[in-house]
């Protein structure tokens, strides 16, 4: 897994690191995780003012161009401890997201979602609700900007 | 409630396409993915929805209230020299799974005036039936508790932390 984080990693400029806070709120931080072969760990710069509890942690790779598209995305789990003034993120688990397995990846998500989506209804006993298409591409023919 | 936040804040929240959204998961692990908010300053809310082809968010929620929504990336935003904004907030699952409604549609609206590519999604008549579940969606609403946020985006200095509401 190592060898793959570090490939896949490489490929984002910088990170968001997510611990629980001490009200057990989760807590985010962008960071720049700088990877230690050693120990297999990312060393991390400890944000002043945030603190984190060493424990269940996760970093998230993720960019997108200025439309919002040519989405990538990947999840890192793992555990943090704190030492001094670095926070170390022992990886245990990757999830790839959108984007690091092409098109034909890409496809494979949206079928496992629809499977998902089937499941999700069965299990509550739900019929597959209609979408409202006229209404979904007259809002998108507007597509206005709310800002 | 109204959230009166500090204008650089109140823009950030209003014009970032995404931000980072933090769920805590079944074992106890707070899991990040990017997700399109919808900002509704006059209800003192965020909308966040997922498609319940990737329910896990909503249902880290159900277990779980407390959230957190980064919004660090300014990428596409138009802002310069934006702060990092963190809230941290109570999170509630609306009822049942929504295809339309005047929160769903403002949140369609954000959603194609950010990412118009995502409109190919119901585009034919094949797309459409491939991505129904893509429109079937779960809505959960934030309310900020806690705003903590990082000016000109330096997080290599303490940020100023408010508090906007008390936790239940």
């Amino acid at each position: 897994m190592w060898t793959d984080l570090i490939k896949a990693m490489a490929g984002f400029p910088d990170a968001v690191l997510t611990g629980v806070d001490t009200q057990g709120f989760p807590s985010s931080v962008r960071c720049r995780p700088q990877p230690d072969p050693a120990i297999r760990a990312l060393h991390i710069d400890r944000a002043p003012g945030v603190a984190l509890l060493d424990g269940p942690a996760s970093l998230l790779c993720h960019s997108h161009d200025r439309n919002l598209w040519r989405l990538r995305s990947l999840l890192v789990r793992g555990q943090l401890t704190t030492t001094g003034t670095t926070w170390v993120f022992h990886p245990t688990a990757l999830v790839p997201g959108t984007g690091l397995a092409g098109p034909v990846g890409d496809a494979r998500s949206f079928i496992a979602a629809r499977q998902r989506a089937g499941r999700y209804l069965a299990r509550r006993g739900l019929t597959r609700p209609k979408v409202p298409w006229q209404l979904i591409r007259d809002t998108a023919r507007r597509g206005t900007s709310t800002n | 409630m109204v959230l009166g936040l500090p204008a650089e804040v109140d823009r950030v929240l209003s014009q970032f396409l995404c931000c980072e959204v933090a769920t805590v998961g079944r074992d106890g692990t707070p899991l990040t993915w990017p997700a399109v908010p919808l900002y509704l300053p006059e209800r003192g809310k965020i909308l966040l929805t997922t498609t319940i082809g990737f329910p896990v968010k909503a249902l880290n929620v159900e277990r779980e209230p407390r959230v957190s929504l980064l919004y660090s990336d300014p990428t596409g935003s138009d802002l310069l020299d934006a702060p990092a904004v963190l809230i941290q907030g109570s999170a509630v699952v609306a009822d049942g799974v929504r295809t339309w409604g005047t929160d769903l549609a403002a949140h369609w609206q954000r959603v194609n005036a950010v990412q118009p590519a995502s409109r190919q999604f119901s585009r034919t008549p094949a797309v459409r039936w491939f991505m129904d579940w893509y429109y079937m969606r779960l809505l959960i609403y934030v309310t900020p508790v806690r705003l903590v946020w990082w000016p000109h985006h330096d997080t290599t200095v303490a940020p100023t932390q408010e508090r906007l509401a008390d936790v239940d």
